[in-house]
């Protein structure tokens, strides 16, 4: 144990990387010594002394061969020799792993080795010397001598010579093959008996050359034997024999220590193997439990991770409950409680921690109630309950509590949990469901259930006060538009927009309500006669057509309001509201913007829409419909440009019925196409009777947008033009601006083809749309026509003069044609003619007509003399404000005229100062530089302040209540309105350009 | 953790089977490598009784350091003033020798001794007329610095030689310490090596050709056996393994001036027995070196052998033994390049 501790301490470790060092260490320097020696360096060595011994033993067996004549050459003696002497040099080389003591007597064995082989090779090359030299003798001596034998006959036979020579030849051979001293001394004494004789010149020659070969046989032969003998003296063999024992012994000694080093080495690498065996043992176990004791806090972080996770989801839940929730400890004393807690009840969790829940008491229950509580949590560890309770500032309120007891795992009581939610917030609920079921969510007024329930309660209160109830039922015109054009969003707020405004015209007891899309309904309560109620029902309509703000564009809707007025029409409630809804029908059908009061004599015609679609398409079938033919004139050349086709129904009972009367019920079905196949083709075989009798009228026949929208319409016409060829260019067709606008991409195609067959368009009622530049520019439309609710205004409303104004600069822009309908009197004519717009249509030239009228009024008809007097005259953009102005001095003349009659103050504030009024802005302002040339301008000025002199006259009579005084300056005011008007045209005369 | 472990498991496996195969392929230390390299016996000519040997073939020598010895061998810049060359007197197309009495050496100084052929001069035991020189590489620096031979040392040669690029590139390929004194003679020595004159009419005769030499021919190879010259010219080189002195039947210096060079092996070793010894010269091609001996007093083929029979026979030859004797020594001519030398 001791020792784990301190392994697993600094110094342990330190001690063991220590004792590893000094394994590591001594294990190599042993290491070292036991291979210190080499293997192969001890082969090499010892094969080299067996190299050197086997050369010197060659070299002996070379020596003998050629000493016996066995070899005669000395190559292999020399070689060997030579590979001696060179071997002996590699023996110095001794390997360095002997002991110093073994080399060193190694090395000197060696070096003595060498010297003897020195010395050996002296010998070697004397006995090659020496035996070259005897062998040489010895193969001549016997040569010589025999031929001197043999050839003794030519000497003179002198038998002593030739034994003396034979003898002499016999010791020599006799010697050379054994020598001894005595063979020696026997050469000596033959050689000296040769000496002795005297012998005569050849024979002297021969025989001496004998004796001196036999001499150097002899002595050859004896200095070789001594060779020998001291080469074999040398014992080279010897030398190198123990040479090699001596390695061989230092070798082993050697070997012997590098083994113990080997066996060193293997108990050190014993002790290394087993130290690191028992540190991988000791780590394993180490690590294993640190496995295991890494699992077990795994699996605890990861238990408390979830618990502290659920803990987290808990503390939301209590603190994001809806219903209070306290907790309690056994005694009932307050752990902890959610900000619902705090809400409900208004005690802060501060203020009510460790204290009882009883301070919530109301008093409303008695003993017995809590007892029964108890009870029922002490057997059912369970209460659920209403309960009365009072909060933080002594309001009593209802809640909906539950109790539940927490028992710990022995099953003793440890806490409570009460939740409680306020029933109070409930029934708000509640309230709110109802509304739903009531109330339009959007606009919130009341819906068509809650208006079923007022009309009740207001019949009931009518019928109570005898006073009279209006029943209004109201359509917003043009409305869908608006959500075409601006989307559905837009559309929601001009519908809250208007329920506003209807909201705010109710009285006690009045009620609106919507009915869904864009149809409302207003009770109005309490009216005592039926003008009342008629003027009530304008005040709305004025109220709705007020401009829209809120949208992209100012714009103003209208809406057709029909109205059932009880108890004339003494019905019941949802009869009440049909009828008002029929009359809205006929209100729409009398165009729009308007009211209608039903009428029970109408009814019947106005039943059902059904009924009157089938009656329609009788009417279509008996021939019923006629045309009808309002001319179309150039005012400035005074001539008849052409007529448009008007649709009638003369109706057998009911009379001549205007197409308002019936087109609207078939506009969205397949009647409103035949209807206009039929116009279409009426037109044409009209126009052909008149080309016959002799007038060619350019006729333009009104299109609805489904005909022109139908896939066959240009088909059908193509069928038509060529069955009345000779008009088939006078034919023009005109389509609705609002209609056209439906499919633009369509309506451009169709009228594309249409010109392709020599048919122009014309777009109708121009500026009642919501007609942008970029439509117009894709409507391919030859020509404009002006709506007539524009241009009937012009001279008495300013705001419509800028439209006309507006659309004649936009046409002359665009370079289409334009004409302006709805001309009622002559001053529209000139007017427009002054803005540029020359042709025309309206009642102020002529109402619609019979067909068979037509030729007799064309024949007739004269532009008015006004239009004559300024036909050659044009006046420039610059000039329209001095015909504005005009226009606005009538306008402000007219005020006060209406002012005077009425008996109401005068709206304009000091009329008497002539430069308030529009008119006056305008004199006195920038035209005066433009028009001070013209004398006339300078005359205005007098009538212009008597204009206002006698404005102010009326005023002050107004303030001092004399209505009549004022009523009577009106023939004054007027006539100075003329002179000033006569005045103004003057210099419109005069500014104007003549053209031809 | 696991794979860690695997890993540590894995390294040491790897590192056990590792050893394990070292261990086995070093079983025997150095065992192969030792066989191979050749013992000096191995090397060594097989030991045959007869006097004479065929010539052997050449050693194989490496190609690119004979080729520098040889360009080395004609270079003159071995000497001091760049005149003389080893070709210059040792002639390969006159039989390796200049053929004259003493060679001139540099600024026409006259040398003192008759210059040997370098044909078969790796087959002497010894180089020089005294054996002074044991090796060619040895021989080969005598001639470079004899001030009357090439007059030269080696700093001058080296200095040269260092100039020549193509040199400095050759000698850095073969020798890692580039031009040095020790490695110009061991490629001229490598090249000289290369200097064999096999397949005589000899050798072929020896090699079983009986019709290599006519009966003159081989009466003088008979003679030349019998006579005692064989005792010292023999083996391949027909000489050239041996010293012998000048005049063992006879005083060949009597009566003659003395000079220096023939003391021979005296000169070298001192001892009285050396006097007048020297080496035995080889026999090979012996016809085309002429003049003959140290002193170049034999003028002839004839007049040398008869000179031999005299002082070192013992022997006084007939006309007609010199005749087929000389006969026998004109079939030593041997072939250099394939072609037999002139």
């Amino acid at each position: 144990m001791s020792f784990r501790a301190s392994f697993i301490g600094n110094q342990g470790r330190l001690a063991s990387v220590g004792i590893m060092l000094l394994l590591v260490i001594a294990l190599s320097w042993v290491y070292f010594k036991a291979e210190s020696v080499s293997a192969e360096r001890h082969f090499a060595y010892t094969q080299e002394l067996r190299d050197l011994r086997e050369l010197d033993a060659r070299v002996d067996g070379q020596l003998m061969a050629n000493r016996l004549e066995q070899v005669r050459n000395y190559d292999a003696l020399t070689a060997y020799m030579q590979g001696a002497a060179q071997a002996v040099k590699f023996a110095f080389d001794v390997p360095d792993f002997l002991a110093d003591r073994d080399r060193e007597l190694v090395s000197d064995i060696a070096r003595t080795l060498d010297y003897m082989l020195a010395r050996k090779a002296d010998l070697v090359d004397q006995f090659k010397r020496d035996n070259s030299v005897l062998r040489n003798s010895l193969a001549i001596f016997p040569v010589i001598t025999r031929e001197f034998l043999e050839n003794s006959g030519h000497y003179s036979k002198n038998n002593e010579t030739l034994d003396h020579v034979d003898k002499f030849t016999r010791e020599v051979l006799a010697f050379s093959h054994t020598p001894s001293r005595d063979g020696l001394a026997r050469i000596k004494a033959a050689q000296a008996e040769i000496d002795e004789l005297s012998l005569s010149g050849d024979l002297q020659a021969t025989i001496t050359n004998i004796v001196r070969h036999g001499e150097t046989i002899s002595s050859r032969r004896l200095a070789l034997d001594t060779l020998m003998q001291e080469i074999a003296g040398l014992r080279s063999d010897e030398f190198l024999q123990s040479l090699n024992r001596t390695y061989e012994e230092g070798h082993a000694s050697a070997h012997a220590m590098a083994s113990r080093y080997r066996s060193a080495l293997y108990v050190l690498a014993l002790l290394l193997t087993s130290f690191l065996a028992w540190l991988f043992i000791r780590l394993d176990t180490t690590r294993r439990s640190l496995a295991q004791a890494h699992g077990e806090l795994s699996e605890r972080y990861a238990a408390q991770l979830a618990v502290e996770k659920q803990l987290t989801l808990h503390a939301t839940a209590f603190r994001s409950a809806h219903d209070g929730i306290t907790l309690t400890d056994a005694s009932g004393n307050i752990l902890d409680v959610n900000p619902a807690f705090s809400r409900i009840t208004g005690w802060e969790r501060s203020e009510v921690i460790g204290r009882n829940p009883r301070v919530l008491k109301s008093g409303r229950h008695d003993l017995a109630f809590y007892q029964a509580m108890w009870k029922s949590i002490s057997e059912s560890d369970n209460w659920r309950g209403e309960i009365w309770n009072r909060n933080k500032y002594g309001e009593v309120y209802p809640e909906l509590l539950s109790i539940s007891a927490v028992r710990d795992q022995f099953g003793k009581l440890s806490n409570y949990v009460a939740v409680f939610s306020d029933i109070g917030r409930i029934k708000a609920q509640e309230k709110q469901l109802t509304k739903m079921a009531y109330y339009d969510a959007l606009t919130e007024l009341p819906n068509r259930t809650l208006l079923a329930d007022r009309l009740v309660q207001g019949i009931a209160q009518t019928r109570r006060s005898q006073t009279l109830m209006t029943v209004c039922y109201l359509d917003l015109d043009g409305f869908k538009p608006i959500n075409d054009t601006w989307g559905h969003e837009a559309g929601d707020s001009v519908l809250v927009e208007m329920a506003n405004r209807m909201r705010s015209m109710l009285r006690g007891g009045d009620t609106v309500a919507r009915l869904g899309g864009d149809e409302f309904v207003m009770l109005l309560l309490g009216f005592a006669h039926i003008g009342e109620c008629e003027s009530a029902v304008k005040r709305l309509l004025k109220q709705v057509s007020l401009p829209l703000n809120m949208l992209p564009e100012v714009v103003s809707i209208s809406a057709s309001v029909g109205v059932a007025i009880f108890p004339h029409d003494d019905q019941d409630p949802d009869t009440l509201l049909r009828h008002a809804d029929q009359a809205m029908y006929r209100a729409k059908q009398e165009g729009k913007n308007c009211f209608q009061i039903f009428d029970a004599e109408q009814d019947r015609f106005t039943r059902s829409r059904h009924d009157h679609v089938a009656r329609i398409h009788q009417a279509l079938d008996d021939g019923e419909f006629v045309l009808y033919y309002q001319p179309k004139v150039d005012m400035r050349i005074g001539k008849v440009i052409g007529a448009e086709a008007l649709i009638r129904w003369q109706h057998p009972e009911r009379g001549l019925l205007p197409p308002i009367e019936f087109l609207p019920f078939v506009e969205d079905g397949d009647l409103i196409k035949w209807i206009g196949d039929w116009v279409i083709e009426t037109a044409l075989t009209q126009m052909e009777a008149w080309r016959e009798a002799g007038l060619e009228v350019p006729v333009s026949v009104n299109l609805a947008g489904r005909q022109l929208q139908s896939p066959d319409f240009v088909e059908k016409l193509k069928g038509s033009l060529q069955r009345h060829p000779t008009v088939s260019t006078l034919l023009e067709l005109e389509i609705l601006e609002t209609a056209a606008l439906e499919d633009v991409v369509k309506t451009s195609r169709v009228i594309d083809d249409c010109r392709e067959l020599g048919v122009n368009f014309s777009l109708d009622d121009f500026g009642t749309g919501y007609s942008s530049l970029t439509y117009l520019k894709r409507l391919p439309a030859k020509t404009i026509k002006i709506d007539q609710s524009f241009v009937r205004e012009i001279l008495s409303d300013f705001n419509n003069l800028v439209i006309v104004q507006g659309v004649i600069g936009l046409a002359n822009a665009f370079q289409r044609e334009v004409i302006a309908e709805g001309v009622e009197t002559a001053e529209h004519g000139r007017l427009l003619m002054q803005l540029n717009c020359d042709h025309a249509q309206g009642y102020g030239i002529a109402k619609p007509m019979e067909a068979d009228a037509l030729p007799g009024w064309v024949k007739n008809w004269r532009p008015d003399p006004l239009w004559e007097s300024i036909r050659h005259l044009h006046w420039g953009s610059i000039d329209y404000p001095l015909l504005i102005a005009e226009i606005q001095m009538r306008n402000w003349v007219a005020q006060i005229v209406y002012a005077a009659n009425e008996g109401q103050p005068i709206q304009n504030k000091n009329p008497d100062d002539v430069t308030a009024c529009d008119f006056g802005r305008w004199y006195y302002g920038q035209t005066q530089i433009r028009y001070m040339p013209y004398p006339v301008f300078a005359d205005i000025e007098p009538t212009h302040r008597r204009l206002h002199e006698i404005a102010g006259r009326i005023d002050n009579a107004w303030r001092e209540g004399r209505l009549n005084d004022c009523r009577a300056l009106i023939p004054e005011l007027l006539a100075a309105r003329d002179s000033t008007m006569e005045l103004l045209r003057e210099l419109q005369m005069q500014v104007a350009v003549i053209r031809a | 953790m696991m794979p860690r472990k695997y890993l540590i498991a894995l390294i040491l496996a790897a590192l056990f089977g590792g050893a394990l195969v070292w261990v086995a392929s070093d079983k025997l230390p150095g065992g192969s490598t030792n066989h191979a390299a050749p013992s000096t016996l191995s090397q060594s000519i097989l030991p045959s009784g007869a006097a004479l040997l065929p010539l052997p073939l050449p050693d194989n020598q490496p190609v690119e350091k004979v080729l520098l010895g040889q360009r080395l061998f004609s270079d003159q810049r071995l000497s001091h003033n760049d005149t003389i060359a080893c070709i210059s007197c040792h002639d390969l197309s006159r039989a390796g020798d200049d053929q004259l009495p003493v060679s001139v050496g540099i600024d026409g100084k006259l040398g003192a001794i008759n210059t040997p052929t370098v044909f078969n001069s790796g087959l002497n035991f010894v180089q020089f007329w005294d054996g002074r020189a044991a090796s060619l590489e040895a021989q080969a620096k005598g001639p470079v610095h004899n001030p009357i031979e090439m007059g030269s040392n080696w700093s001058e040669v080296i200095e040269k030689l260092n100039k020549d690029e193509n040199y400095r590139r050759d000698f850095a390929k073969i020798y890692p310490d580039g031009i040095t004194g020790e490695n110009i003679v061991n490629a001229i020595a490598a090249f000289e090596r290369t200097l064999v004159t096999p397949n005589s009419r000899f050798d072929r005769f020896l090699r079983g050709e009986k019709t290599a030499l006519n009966d003159l021919e081989q009466a003088g190879y008979q003679h030349f056996l019998d006579y005692g010259c064989a005792s010292c010219h023999q083996g391949a080189g027909i000489g050239g393994n041996m010293f012998q002195r000048f005049g063992v039947m006879d005083d060949y210096f009597a009566g003659r001036e003395p000079k220096n060079v023939d003391l021979g092996r005296f000169n070298v070793t001192g001892r009285e027995e050396d006097r007048h010894v020297f080496k035995v010269p080889s026999l090979r091609n012996v016809a085309l070196t002429e003049p003959y001996f140290h002193d170049a007093s034999a003028r002839t083929l004839e007049e040398a052998v008869v000179l031999m029979g005299r002082y070192q026979l013992g022997r006084k030859l007939t006309m007609a033994e010199v005749d087929s004797i000389t006969a026998f020594l004109r079939t030593l001519t041997g072939e250099w390049q394939g072609r037999t030398l002139q």
